[in-house]
């Protein structure tokens, strides 16, 4: 079992809310300068290189193979990032397949049954 | 689709696939996604110019997109938001945030019959405007909200 992307699911009459958790640092290599008081590209003390941005780039989801939603992300949502979405016509026993690639490369994802 | 057709897809998600396994490792953003992920738009410093780019200067705003945002947050880090469009024929929610470093949050596309609804958790750099760019029939609408943020210094 991945302990990288989390799902669940709530039934709201006949629509299903599914919501993914993925952990993830959403590294965007800014930092809040307060002195200009403004993010600013934040370089390493030492190698004075700056803070390699880290995010998922984009996320899929699929319904039983079908294609639900495909989402391009930028730095800017949240670390350890949250989607949900809502699914008609979905039942007990669908398969829920969400995966991941962020913009090193780095794959994950994981597949989930409706309840 | 006929054999040779047929055959020619083949050949190319073949190579494609192949180019995307040896990209991979190296930390590059594969082919398949790198012709999807807007590369300029997200890099792309200003709101006005990232809404020219993707061609939604002239677009209509619309009350049928809900934007459910807490008014006042505390927290810029994790601000939730819910986005969902009651357009007939809703393909795609963009969300942009005025004030941050690289605006362009997020582009979703949802399948013409699904539910137009999607609920991230973003960041925002200080109090903003928030704009959502809907794409519906291929006619572009939008909407916008201001959110307070708090930022608690640390």
């Amino acid at each position: 079992m991945s302990s990288k992307t989390r799902v669940n699911s709530k039934w709201e009459d006949k629509i299903l809310l599914v919501r993914v958790l993925v952990r993830h640092p959403m590294e965007t290599g800014l930092r809040f300068d307060s002195d200009k008081h403004k993010m600013v590209v934040k370089r390493d003390k030492k190698t004075k290189k700056p803070i390699a941005p880290h995010f998922i780039q984009n996320i899929v989801a699929t319904h039983n193979g079908r294609t639900v939603v495909d989402a391009n992300w930028g730095a800017s949502v949240s670390s350890d990032p949250f989607l949900a979405f809502k699914l008609k016509n979905a039942k007990k026993g669908d398969k829920i397949n969400i995966r991941w690639v962020d913009n090193r490369g780095m794959k994950n994802g994981t597949t989930y049954i409706v309840e | 689709m006929d054999a040779t057709k047929r055959q020619f897809l083949k050949n190319s998600t073949l190579t494609l696939g192949l180019v995307a396994a040896a990209t991979a490792g190296l930390g590059l953003v594969t082919p398949a996604f790198a012709a999807k992920w807007n590369r300029k738009a997200f890099k792309e410093r200003n709101a006005r110019s990232i809404m020219s780019r993707l061609g939604f200067d002239q677009a209509t705003n619309s009350s049928k997109i809900q934007i459910i945002a807490p008014h006042l947050t505390e927290s810029g880090g994790r601000v939730p938001m819910k986005i969902s469009s009651s357009i007939p024929g809703t393909e795609s929610i963009t969300l942009i945030v005025d004030k941050n470093y690289n605006p362009l949050t997020y582009q979703t596309e949802i399948p013409k019959d699904g539910i137009a609804f999607v609920a991230t958790h973003i960041k925002m750099a200080q109090s903003s405007n928030v704009h959502v760019l809907v794409r519906a029939n291929g006619k572009n609408y939008k909407h916008s909200k201001f959110v307070k943020v708090v930022i608690g210094g640390c």
